[in-house]
Formats: structure tokens, sequence, C-alpha cells
């Protein structure tokens, strides 16, 4: 809501200035959004008369007007065409000085003398932008008065924001009065004197609401013989001031009582609504109405509509049509000011998506109470500005619109809910409540002691219950004031729980193996699928719609943290970045299989990737990242949970290179995949070099991590440690070589441990040398050298007879 | 014979003073105490001595031999030492050549922020609970008090699903949820992604990260929701910071309150950051309103609350002085690795 200092002065004394003002009322709930001093520089600029003009002798787009300022006649010269003889002018004089332009001198144009610049509206700063021609004046204006004295040019602009529990502060009273709360001082409301002249206004008009649910209050008056003019200097700057363009003087005003009061009011050129008669009604199929925007909108069936006998003349609380608008040949008009059903305003502004000054506060709920002041206001002042008849009588279909509703406020509920409050001795305290409530208008119908019986004031329908009083009586009194406590509750401090410290835990792994953490986003476009070559009906492609996404590359919540980590590298390889070793700890979104009823499941998966880049310094290189850097990774988070019996078997993954494509299998149960990414995805996705990349399925693993660690007796004896080289076909696999070795005794074998992999033309085409070394040890005794010798031939034989394993000696 | 063994003594230590390395010794040793050294050659003399000054010159010559090989081992020592020295002087290397570090990781600013935060409420003894991101219309809207027709309520900021799901809009359905299935007190905080049809720019991301807490019990006043808030505001910017409540509108929250810290950069005399108001907004608070009590079967004149919500880009904005939310979901590394 824009609304300046001093038009708030006009409704309400205070002497605070615009900056404390601004303070004060934020620190009240009424945000300041932005505040602009508009003080100009106006000098030397006076109502003049234009009394004669004639074209320039020369310059055919210039006239030469005479201009009455007093003291003496002026010649001027101008290039606009919208004024006329005896129009009354802004004159700035030799040497005046004005806001955008500077100083303004006498000077000849084509021989002809100029002495000074008749202004217009954008010169003087009171519409923004440019003005198409000079300003026109009101006749009443004084001849050779400085304009200065006709509107005061120095003032600051307020933008407030407004929660929208507030409507009644969506307007200049509304503002003033709450100013008038805050610092204890009475609103002056303007004064209404309604001159009724001719005949009833039931002879012009007649009103029929058909849908008195959406149309509770329907008020208005007949003005006639109007005469359609700019508005006066007074109003087009109460305009500027409030952030509105000028448009004529009927229009400007009923704009202007708008947010004067909060009351939107619609003028209708009153011969042309047909049949006399307003009817307020729901649409037909297939109506139609062309707007005030100039725009032909097919009317919903049952959208509210105001309309004549024959069609729809206007919206309901949204915009008036073209079809009955005021301009220049209007005469008469027909002024409304109705309260509209909140609710179904919304929703028809949602359908138009048209939102108005008018809906905006429709919407919210207007005071109940105002209609019949904000219409008796419009017509006052078009009586006045525009010499308009008002014709005797008015309508208003339901005067009780508002019903007060009365509140009972208990004293200790007060302070029970806001702390320590106010006054320890009870009768004070309920006397600054009262002191409080009388200063928002509430009024207090009866003290029962412990409580109170209180009516809010009708422009306060946000304020339906005890608790909303209480809320007021916080704010008037001031948040600032409430001693802030810590409340000593009793209550078991349970803290984390262990999945959660499990997360954390794997995060500061990760970070700890060098990876930096990322966040992307949950969407992902639907081309992902085939950029990481997940096949047709895969079940990853079952994924989550957005109904209205904002852009298709964010329509579908992600079934895999895939194509995101490739997403990152290469945002970063693209920016010369080599070496990227990221992870991200994010949910993915399955779909049950009913959809429509229950929510997808949301699962934690732990994801890391890793490049190896094509260029790259010497050291970076030196690396040589591969597959077992990322199956490192993961072998140190199960190391750090301590989660174990996990392996890892050859997996299907499309995204993956099909055979450096790895699942990790804990107790029969997918947990993870690993593996080099495609090179087709990595040339989708355009990075260079390879990327090994991995997915943990949290919510898989966490059973699998022991909440708690148990000790187990050092061993007493010493171990003996036996080291076995030999040479197997390449395709056998060093987990099942492991497993057969510790199966000969798993008493007595404690461990074995691959220390060498050799591929070679020694060894032959197809074949590998593996070398493990194996530790032996007994928990009640030292072995003998004969036992060890015993177990170790037995591993010998067996490697030779499944394996068929040409042991090295 | 005395003098001569003096001169033999005199003689070297003059010589070792000339000694340069463990050879110059050994040549030392075998010169005098050798099979053929001097000293030696004059106890093989001793039988030529009569046998009165026999005893006396053996035993001078016995007491000279031991003194002569105790020089010898004192100077020997002292040449080790002198040699070990040496070879380390030559080990000499460039300590500012490059470690061997193990390259560690950063955790994203986002979870940085969230974890500090997370901190501080544990320790105030706030439990954390989790709940869905993709959510029914009625816990994040209906059960908050925003029934269907509610001005709060915009379908245009958010994502639906369908007429009944959407992607939360704020953490504040994981307050019912909680609610839902315990009775007070409760002490709660979540976490958690949320989502706002709000095409990306430098202030307003699609996705961002909220922080929602919630406290229940029998005596819980405005007062204790300003503490709180206080310490946590206080604890999160610094003890110096000034932290100001004032009058909001939340349908879920009565009374409400913004509350905002004084300025980071200014310190509350005004500045761009602050658009000129010496104060930067935080987050959200407020008392329970009793419509949502209702709603999860709490008697509100047995039980109050109070309720806070604020989002984590935004604090690490005004923590880490960052200006663009998309850098949060960049992830530029060079961005990344600053924290």
């Amino acid at each position: 809501m824009q609304v300046s200092y001093n038009l708030l002065k006009e409704y309400i004394d205070m002497d605070m200035s615009p900056e404390e003002l601004a303070q004060r009322l934020t620190i009240n709930g009424i945000i300041l959004e932005r505040m602009e001093n508009i003080s100009t520089e106006i000098e030397k600029v006076v109502v003049g008369k234009i009394i004669a003009i004639e074209q320039h002798p020369e310059k055919k787009k210039l006239s030469v007007c005479q201009v009455d300022i007093k003291k003496k006649i002026l010649p001027i010269i101008c290039g606009a065409k919208n004024m006329k003889v005896f129009d009354k002018v802004a004159v700035a004089l030799d040497g005046s000085k004005l806001p955008k332009i500077g100083i303004i001198k006498s000077k000849k144009f084509g021989g002809v003398l100029s002495s000074g610049m008749l202004c217009s509206a954008s010169e003087l700063g009171i519409e923004p932008g440019k003005s198409p021609g000079i300003l026109i004046l009101e006749k009443e204006a004084v001849l050779g008065e400085d304009i200065r004295k006709m509107i005061k040019f120095d003032d600051t602009i307020f933008d407030f924001e407004i929660h929208s529990n507030r409507p009644d502060l969506m307007s200049v009273i509304g503002i003033a009065r709450e100013i008038g709360a805050i610092i204890n001082n009475k609103l002056k409301i303007p004064e209404i004197e309604i001159k009724e002249e001719g005949e009833k206004i039931e002879k012009d008009i007649v009103v029929k609401i058909e849908e008195e649910d959406l149309c509770p209050r329907y008020a208005g008056r007949v003005i006639k013989d109007i005469k359609i003019e700019e508005s006066p200097l007074w109003l087009k700057w109460k305009l500027r001031l409030l952030g509105a363009r000028p448009i004529n003087n009927i229009v400007d005003i009923t704009n202007f009582v708008m947010m004067e009061t909060g009351q939107p009011l619609h003028a209708f050129d009153l011969d042309l609504v047909k049949g006399k008669t307003i009817i307020v009604r729901r649409s037909r199929p297939g109506e139609t109405i062309c707007t005030l925007d100039d725009v032909e909108r097919q009317l919903p069936a049952n959208s509210l509509v105001i309309a004549d006998t024959e069609e729809p003349i206007a919206l309901a609380g949204i915009m008036g049509g073209k079809h009955s608008e005021i301009d220049q040949s209007t005469k008469n008009v027909f002024l409304e000011s109705a309260y509209f059903n909140p609710v179904n305003n919304r929703k028809s502004t949602a359908k138009f998506s048209l939102r108005t000054e008018a809906s905006n506060r429709f919407e919210k709920g207007i005071d109940k109470e105002v209609q019949i002041y904000a219409l008796d206001r419009a017509a006052d002042l078009i009586n006045k500005v525009a010499m308009g008849k008002i014709s005797s009588g008015k309508i208003d279909t339901n005067e009780k619109l508002y019903q007060p509703n009365k509140i009972n406020l208990r004293i200790k509920r007060v302070s029970k809910i806001l702390g320590q409050f106010l006054d320890k001795d009870e009768s004070k305290t309920k006397n600054k409540i009262i002191d409080i409530l009388d200063k928002l208008e509430f009024k207090l119908v009866k003290d029962m002691g412990e409580y109170i019986e209180v009516i809010p004031p009708s422009f306060r329908g946000d304020v339906e219950r005890e608790i909303d009083i209480i809320e007021e009586i916080a704010r008037i009194y001031g948040y600032d004031k409430i001693l802030p406590t810590l409340f000593n509750t009793t209550i078991a401090q349970e803290g984390k729980d262990f999945r959660l410290k499990v997360v954390d835990q794997v995060r500061e792994i990760l970070i700890g193996c060098g990876l930096n953490e990322v966040i992307t986003y949950s969407f992902i476009s639907p081309e992902t699928f085939d950029k990481i070559r997940i096949p047709e009906g895969h079940k990853l492609r079952n994924a989550i719609k957005i109904k209205d996404p904002l852009t298709r590359d964010h329509s579908l919540m992600r079934t895999s943290l895939i194509s995101s980590l490739l997403e990152i590298i290469k945002w970063n390889t693209n920016r010369q970045i080599e070496l990227v070793k990221i992870f991200e700890v994010a949910k993915i979104y399955l779909p049950y299989p009913d959809r429509s009823s229950s929510l997808p499941n949301e699962k934690l998966i732990i994801a890391g990737a890793i490049n190896k880049s094509v260029r790259g310094d010497v050291w970076e290189k030196s690396l040589s990242l591969d597959i077992f850097d990322v199956k490192g990774i993961i072998e140190t988070v199960f190391q750090g949970l301590k989660v174990e019996n996990w392996e890892v078997v050859q997996g299907n993954h499309p995204a993956f290179h099909p055979l450096r494509n790895g699942k990790i299998i804990i107790r029969g149960e997918e947990v993870g995949i690993f593996g080099e990414i495609h090179p087709e995805v990595i040339n989708n996705y355009r990075i260079p070099g390879k990327v090994n990349l991995f997915e943990i399925d949290f919510e898989n693993l966490f059973p699998n991590v022991p909440s708690d660690i148990k000790y187990c007796v050092l061993p007493k004896y010493p171990s003996v440690q036996r080291d076995l080289a030999f040479i197997v076909k390449e395709e056998i696999l060093s987990a099942d070589i492991i497993k057969t070795i510790k199966l000969i005794d798993e008493k007595l074998i404690k461990k074995v441990t691959l220390f060498d992999i050799f591929k070679g033309k020694q060894i032959g085409d197809g074949y590998k040398s593996l070398a493990y070394s194996v530790v032996f040890q007994a928990e009640d005794r030292t072995l003998t050298d004969q036992e060890v010798e015993n177990i170790f031939r037995k591993i010998r034989e067996k490697l030779i007879v499944k394996f068929n394993a040409k042991i090295r000696e | 014979m005395e003098n001569k063994i003096k001169g033999v003594k005199k003689e070297i230590v003059s010589k070792l003073n000339l000694v340069k390395d463990l050879k110059d010794i050994e040549k030392l040793r075998v010169e005098y105490l050798g099979r053929k050294g001097i000293v030696t050659l004059l106890l093989r003399k001793l039988g030529s001595f009569s046998a009165e000054e026999r005893p006396k010159a053996g035993q001078l010559l016995n007491q000279s031999k031991r003194e002569i090989e105790e020089l010898l081992k004192i100077k020997e020592i002292e040449i080790e030492k002198l040699e070990k020295e040496k070879r380390l002087q030559g080990e000499g290397i460039d300590l500012t050549l490059p470690g061997r570090k193990l390259d560690r990781g950063t955790a994203h600013p986002i979870n940085l922020v969230l974890k500090e935060i997370e901190e501080i409420f544990l320790s105030l003894g706030f439990k954390i609970e989790e709940g869905p991101e993709v959510e029914l219309d009625y816990y994040n809207f209906e059960a908050l008090n925003i029934p269907k027709d509610h001005p709060a309520r915009d379908d245009q900021d958010s994502f639906y699903i369908n007429k009944e799901i959407l992607l939360r809009t704020h953490t504040s359905p994981v307050e019912i949820r909680v609610m839902e299935k315990q009775q007070p007190p409760i002490r709660m905080i979540t976490i958690g992604r949320c989502y706002r049809r709000d095409a990306a720019d430098s202030t307003h991301a699609p996705m961002f990260h909220q922080i929602e807490g919630l406290a229940v019990d029998k005596d819980i006043t405005f007062g204790d929701l300003k503490g709180v808030l206080t310490v946590f505001v206080h604890r999160i910017f610094g003890k110096d910071r000034k932290v100001r409540f004032r009058p909001a509108y939340f349908p879920f929250t009565e009374p409400s309150a913004e509350v905002d810290v004084s300025c980071l950069l200014c310190h509350g005399r005004g500045c761009r950051a602050c658009g000129y108001t010496g104060w930067l907004e935080i987050m959200g608070s407020g008392e329970t309103d009793p419509a949502v009590f209702k709603m999860v079967g709490y008697d509100p004149e047995k039980y109050s609350s109070f309720a806070f919500g604020m989002g984590a880009e935004r604090i690490a904005m005004l923590k880490y002085g960052i200006n663009d939310i998309r850098l949060f979901f960049e992830n530029d590394l060079r961005f990344l690795k600053q924290f």
C-alpha cells in the first residue's frame, strides 16, 4: 500500500518525522518496504491563463500563446496541442526551476521570444514518465499564484507491506487509524455533505440481487449532469502520492475514494445500462465481456457478474466492462459500492488470472460498514469536482450486513499466553488492556470481573476469537516490552536418534575421503532417463510428475542421483576444474504402485562420483582415479560404520560400463551400486575423461549398521603368516579365492589378503598371477609349524582342484 | 724414565689437538699403544730396570698407558659427535615443498549452517524429527489453518502432484505429524528440503531448506518464544547482535512475530544490505494458533506452544556474506571449497 506522509497528516495529527513514523509502524506490524523522499525543487512556477493562441510564423508545429499571469501578459511558445484559449496552465517563468529539467530561461524560437514554458504534469513531477500534453489546471486556480501554494511538493512516499489478514490497512484511513492507536490520537475523517437534488434514484435504476450469498450488500447512487474533465491538480497530486495514474475526474474520484476508505467503487455510464436495471447474477454459458483492459473474455459459467437486462457489464468486484465505461460523452453515472463474498472473489480472480486493486481488497474481506460512507464521499466529490447532481435517495440492499461479534476476554488468559505482562496487579492490568482496546476502537460491552465482553470494530473482520484480541493487545503494547524468558518444562531429552547420527557419520567419512559435498535440486528432466541409458519400461523411469512445473527440466522428482552428480561434474569441468570428487546425501522419490492415493516412498541415498580428467597437472594425473577408488570409498564408509559381511557381485545398471558395474550385497539384499559410467552416458553429458560413481541405498544399509560395539579379547598367542602365489585364469574372481581359502579352516585362518596381482608375457595370455598372505592363529595355543603346514597344504590342494591353479614356488 | 713418560704424554696431547678424524686417532693408537708402539716398547724395556726401580716404573707406565687410552677415547667420542653432526648438516631439505596431505573434502555450506543450528537446539533440549517432502495438502495447508480458499494459500506458489499431494512448501507439516502421534510435552526441530514455485534468481530458488521448531507444554508463553529465539540468534550470529520481534501474520500462529537481527554488515546503522533499516529479517515465529491445536486434538486451554521457522539459505547468505542463492545449487568447486 502506497501512501505519503503529508497525505496521512490530513487524517491524523502527529509530530513524528517520516523516518520515525516508518520505524513505529514497522515494529507494530506494518512493514515499510520502500521510502522515497520526493521533495522536488520547483521555483517560480505560477498559474497563468491563456488568452490567445496563434501559430508560430515559421515553425508549424509550435504555437505562440499569450499567457496572463496577473501582473503581465507573456508570450510563450509551446509544442503541445491540448490547450485552448482561457485554459489555466502552470507557467514556468524566466529563471524558474523544474525538477528534471533545471533552470528555464527566456529563449527565442525561430525569431519569436518565449518568456517561459507551459509545464506538463510530468515536468512538475505529478505524473511518472512523459505526459502527452501540458497540464490544464482547474478553473478555480488563482491567477498568478505560485504553484507551490496549490500542492505540497515536499513529501515522503511510503510503500507498506500489508499482511493478508489486515485488509483494513489497505487504505489511507486504515493506516491513519492504526497510527492513531499507536500514538493515542484521534482520527480525522473527512466530512461529507450530500446535496441531493432532482429526481428519485428509483426513476433511473433498479437493482436486483440474484446471488445474495455472493453479494450480500449492494449500495449505489445516481449522479447526473456531470462534466467529464481532467481532475483538478489537488486530486491528480493525491493520486500520484497513492501511486495511481489520473484518467478523468470520475474515474479518479472512484480510485481515490477506494484508496482513501478501502472500499472499491465502480462508476457505470448510466445511459448505457440497458433496461435501467442492474442485476447481480451468475454468468450464463457462452456469455462474454470486454473488460476495461480491452480484453474480450469468455465467462466461465457461474462467475459472478453485474449485468443489465441484456448482458454482463462488469466482473463483480474485479473489473468493469468496456461498454459502460465512463468517457468524454458520459453525462450520468451510477455509482456502485458493494460488498462481495471474499472467497468467491478470490476464486474468480484465480479463474480469470486477473488481479486488480479492487479484487485485492474484496478477496481479503473489506469493512462491512463502510459502503455508504465511501459511496457518499465519492458522490460528494463528484458533485464538487464534476458539477454532478446527486439524485435523491440511494440504494442499499442490506444495511444490517455487519453483525457485531461479542468476544469474551479473560484477563488471566492474556498473561498466560504472553508471559510476564503489563502489571502484577490484576486490576491495573485490566485497565491497561481496556485502554489498549479502546485505542483500537474495540467496544467494551461489559466488565464481568474475571473477563470482559468486547466487540471489535466492523473493519476488523480478522478479529474473531479471544486469541486474536490477545495478539492485538501484545501488538499495541509492544512485543519489545514483553520480557524474554527461558521455559523450564521438564522433558525427556532424546536429542538425535541413531539413524540421523549414522547419516552424519557417513557425511564425515566421505568428507574425510576428500569428497566435496554438493546439494542439487530434487527435480530432473524427462530427458534424463535417455541420457543415462535407462531403457523404456525400467522401474527408474517411474517417477513422480509435477503437475505444473516451472520448466520441463524440473518436471519430475528424481529416482536416482546419478544424473544430478554428472551435471555437477559437467558444470565444473566446463570451468577448467579438472578433478571433481563429490558426494550428495539426498532423497529419491519412488511412486507406490497405487499412485493417486498414497505418498511416494522417499529413500535416502548416498551417492558419490569422481572423474578422471584427460588433462590435468602431473600430480593429479598420478592419482589415476578409477573404479577401485570409488570402491575404496565405499569400503571406507563400511569400515567406519562397522558394516561387515558385504560382498560385491557383477551388476547390470544400464548407466555403467557393462563389465565395470558392481552391486553391493549385504545378507542377500542390494545395498548399492558402483562402477565406471558408460562411455555413451559420458558422451551425452559431454564430460571429458571417465567418471566412476557409486550410489548407496541408505535405507537398506542402515539395518546393517551395528548400534553398539562389543569388545573382543585380544589374542594371547602369536600368529603365523604364510604367503602363497599362483597362476589362474583371468576370469577367476579374487573374492571367490579368498572365500575358498577361508573355508579350509574357519577357526584358524584369521585373515587372507591379496598383496599382488600380475599379468604379463611370462604368465601367458588369459592368465594372471595372484599372491595372498594368509594369517593363522589359535585362541588357546601357539600353532606349531606342522599344524600350519598341514592347513597350508590343504589350501594349495584345494586351489589346484577348484581353480586349476598353478602354484608358484 | 719419568721424564720420558711425561714427554710421551705431552707429545700425545699435542698430537691429539691436530687429530681430524677417527683414522688419525687409530693411527695414534697404533703409534703409541700398538704392538710396536712407543708405550708398548717402553713396557717391554721394564725388564732392564733394577728391582727397586721396576715396581715404581711399572706402575707409572701402566698408569700412563691407561691415561693415554682415556685421552684417545675422549677424543674419539668428540670426533664421532662432530662427524654425526657434520652428516646431519648434509641432510638439509626444502621444508617449503608441499606436504603429502590427505586431501580433505568439504561439507556443503547449507549443511554447515544446518548443523550449527541443529547443535544449538539440541543443546536446548529439542529433538530432531523427520517428515516427507512429498506431502498431503492436508498436512501442508489444511491442518495448519489454511483451508482451500484461504488468501494465504496461492496455488501459484506450490508444486502440486495431484489435487491432494504436493511438494511441501515449508517444514511445518512435520509439526502436525508429530503432534498427531504424541501428547505434549514436545520440543522438536525438523530440517529439510522445501519447494516453492519461484523461478531461480539471486534471491529465489524453487528448492530451499527450512528449519522448523516447536515447543508444546502447559505453561509456554510468548516470553519463552522470545527467550529461546534470542539465545538462538546470539549463538548463531554473536552475542552483540540485537534481536527484534515484530508483529506478523501467519495463519497457524497467534500471536505471530517476525524475528529481525541487527544488520550484520552495518551493525544497525543502515546500509544497502538491510534496505537502510538496520535490521535483517531472519525468521517467522509465533504461538501455535488454537485452531491448529484443535486439528491435532490438543486442548488449547490446557496447552500452549510456540513455533518458528527459517530458511537455511538466508541464514547462510547472511552468515557468509553470499549474495546469490543460486551459488548453493550450482556446486562450483571453487565455491564449495571455501567452506
